[in-house]
């Protein structure tokens, strides 16, 4: 037997086995080694491998789950992980920076959101810092927060798609929402769209029959489906508005799937849609439904129809129900039986919609529309809880809010203003004067720009991009001005390094950052955190704690506690 | 005496005859399947292992031992998109502490007679060997000869210039 005396002994499969092992940043010293090593660390099994088994997150521009399902041939993977290298470790470099220095930190944020979604993965490796890591807890929040500010970039694209008229589908649109309160959890835009992939998948394999359904034996096996897995309604009607069954990713990750009508309705439009059904959901008022459209040319019973009578089937709703021309009406949220356009026409007429008008409620609603309509949820939600706090309040039983369904509150409320603005749309007459910024967009405006000066000041960027063109350049404007004047402070606070202001014997400042105390008139302990000479905060906190009623007012120190 | 713990015979490339325990000799795929092939009938004959010597056989076996409790190897079905670590238990590292000759010669008798899980820890062994060394280094570590032509080491040296910090 030969003796073996080196690696370059061992065969090529085996050399293939190690170089699995080694990390891919390793590779181009391999490379370098010899031909023979350069041929074996440039296999594209080897790269695709790293692609697939390092990186869990990609940009949409790359289309990767495409590009996995390709020849491995036909993809350059080694650039590809390449990119994603150098990605990671500019991002790293940029939030490095961003803990080094207070200034500066708007800019570095923008740098890594402009690195695309792929810088997603680099940024959760530091949200899950080890306690051992010197900076753990600055770390972990800065690129928390640069996170969340990737995460609302991405929804707020989905819904200027839509406002541009570009085809965003039903689950990106409404999964924008997620995105804002998704920190370092499952279930993006991306994950949605997977989740109902496999959900497709699943009621394929158990329809193997399905092909071969009418239209509407296909709608009517889907809401079985749905209702059987329980994926849609809520388990008690209590719960109706609890925060979370507004999103639609929620819905689909939680076990029991709660949902509004809404949201139950998308879950069904977006499955129908990946079998080939034409659903959408309906703007059907208060309670929403979906609707099942015939295929081209053929009623919903499968029969075809002749050109006369394909003209006569576009009336929709004129045209007698049940005769399969029209489209058909279901209610996911709480059956699987199709829904009467008969019942509906008695519905509307109870909440006195004039008989003209049907057909406005009965035909399917735009996705924007849809967005729209589950921001107004969320409003509802939000403003239902803070009753619900008011009255527990009175009865002195407080439910226990977690610090995180508190700050999810705050982000579904910001989420629902983004939407608000985006989307709602701007009469015509308006926009000859006032630019697109509709009159919902106006209302909206004062509390966005509270929430990202108080809450995300990264997300100047957003505000600029998004929310400034809707003005129009020549009018004069004073919303404009001033959220010009707002961004404008914003930008430039971020430049200026902050002055260390010295304690000096002058000022009458008692307390020492440190110091633990008992608060004299309402007895909670705390600690000093930092003090500001005289009332450092704005005109609306100054109002609402009654500062000018207090002995000397607002010329005194102010100290910041926790 | 037939079952697990029944002793065969295994005979090595240069003739030695090396006896051990079925449930140890079968941790490889290649003598279970033989066993399984030729029946128990026909185990009066040392089973022929003709491409690793007697140390390298031992030392294999050695490692069977050790593990011949360990549950069988999950059934890779999509090992492509597991992320593989390079870690390796405390015995095990313990285990492949030995010459380069015979790391390879380990190697090379895991691969062929097809037991995975030493396979595995082998490259990694190699791997981590490997792992943050410059290509000097890794050529001197092995003795690999440097087989660029001054031009083809430029233009590769340019390909990995990213990787540069």
């Amino acid at each position: 037997m030969v003796p073996v005396r080196s690696l370059l002994d061992l065969p090529d499969e085996i050399v293939h086995a190690i170089l699995i092992y080694i990390p891919p940043v390793d590779l181009p010293s391999v490379q370098q080694v010899s031909r023979r090593f350069n041929r074996l660390s440039n296999e594209p099994f080897l790269w695709r491998y790293h692609c697939k088994t390092q990186f869990k997150y990609w940009d949409p521009s790359h289309n990767i789950r495409q590009k996995f399902k390709q020849d491995v041939a036909s993809v350059d993977w080694k650039r590809l992980c390449v990119h994603r290298l150098v990605v990671d470790r500019s991002a790293t470099r940029l939030l490095n920076s961003i803990l080094e220095s207070q200034t500066g930190r708007i800019v570095r944020t923008q740098q890594i959101v402009d690195l695309g979604y792929d810088a997603k993965d680099t940024l959760l490796r530091h949200c899950h810092a080890g306690d051992e890591t010197e900076d753990v807890l600055a770390r972990r929040y800065y690129s928390g927060s640069v996170l969340g500010c990737l995460h609302r970039t991405r929804a707020i694209e989905q819904w200027s798609k839509l406002k541009f008229g570009e085809d965003v589908p039903l689950e990106r649109a409404l999964g924008a929402f997620d995105m804002y309160l998704l920190r370092d959890g499952e279930g993006d835009i991306d994950e949605i769209a997977a989740v109902l992939d496999d959900l497709a998948r699943e009621f394929r394999g158990l329809r193997p029959h399905f092909e071969a359904l009418s239209p509407r034996k296909k709608a009517l096996e889907l809401a079985s489906f749905v209702q059987e897995n329980n994926l849609t309604g809520l388990e008690s009607e209590s719960a109706y508005r609890d925060l979370y069954n507004n999103f639609i990713g929620t819905a689909l990750q939680d076990e029991d799937h709660p949902s509004i009508p809404l949201v139950s309705v998308a879950i069904y439009c977006c499955i129908a849609k990946r079998l080939g059904i034409d659903a959408r959901p309906c703007g059907f008022p208060f309670h929403a439904i979906a609707m099942v459209y015939p295929p081209e040319g053929r009623t919903l019973d499968g029969m075809c129809i002749s050109p006369e009578q394909a003209n006569s089937s576009n009336r929709l709703v004129d045209s007698p129900p049940n005769q399969g021309q029209g489209p058909m009406y279901l209610d996911p949220f709480y059956s699987n039986k199709e829904t009467l356009t008969s019942d509906l026409e008695s519905r509307l007429a109870v909440i006195g919609v004039a008989k003209d008008k049907y057909s406005m409620y009965l035909n399917s609603s735009p996705t924007s529309e849809i967005v729209l309509r589950t921001a107004r949820n969320i409003f509802c939600s939000i403003q239902e809880f803070h009753k619900s706090i008011i009255d527990t309040d009175i009865g002195n039983t407080r439910p226990p809010y977690s610090i995180r369904a508190l700050a999810d509150i705050d982000d579904a409320f910001y989420a629902a203003l983004w939407a608000s603005i985006v989307l709602g749309a701007s009469l015509p007459s308006d926009r000859s004067h006032c630019g697109l910024i509709s009159i919902l967009g106006r209302q909206c405006l004062p509390r966005i720009v509270k929430h990202f000066e108080h809450q995300n000041p990264t997300d100047v960027t957003l505000v600029e991009r998004y929310i400034l063109p809707m003005f129009c350049d020549e009018q004069r404007d004073e919303q404009r001005d001033n959220l010009l004047e707002a961004t404008r402070v914003m930008r430039a606070g971020d430049v200026i390094p902050k002055k260390v202001v010295m304690r000096d014997s002058s000022t009458a400042v008692k307390y020492k950052v440190g110091q633990v105390f008992r608060h004299r008139r309402y007895g909670y302990l705390g600690v000093i955190t930092g003090w500001d000479v005289e009332c450092g905060m704005d005109q609306d906190w100054i109002l609402q704690n009654r500062v000018d009623r207090l002995d000397r007012g607002r010329q005194q120190s102010f100290y910041h506690v926790l | 005496m037939s079952g697990p713990n029944q002793v065969i015979r295994l005979m090595s490339s240069d003739s030695v005859e090396i006896p051990v325990e079925r449930v140890v000799a079968e941790r490889s795929i290649l003598i279970k399947n033989m066993l399984e092939d030729i029946g128990d009938s026909a185990l009066t004959d040392p089973i022929p292992i003709p491409n690793v010597n007697e140390a390298v056989l031992r030392k294999v076996l050695d490692w069977c031992t050790h593990h011949k409790g360990d549950p069988p190897a999950s059934v890779d079905d999509d090992s492509d998109s597991r992320k593989k670590t390079t870690d390796i238990e405390e015995w095990d590292q313990k285990f492949m502490q030995v010459d380069q000759e015979m790391l390879f010669e380990i190697i090379l008798a895991a691969n062929y007679l097809d037991i995975k899980a030493l396979l595995d820890v082998g490259c990694k062994t190699v791997a981590n060997m490997i792992k943050g060394k410059s290509p000097e280094e890794i050529r001197r570590t092995f003795n690999i000869q440097n087989d660029f032509t001054p031009e083809e080491e430029d233009q590769i040296r340019r390909e990995n210039e990213w990787a540069e910090e």
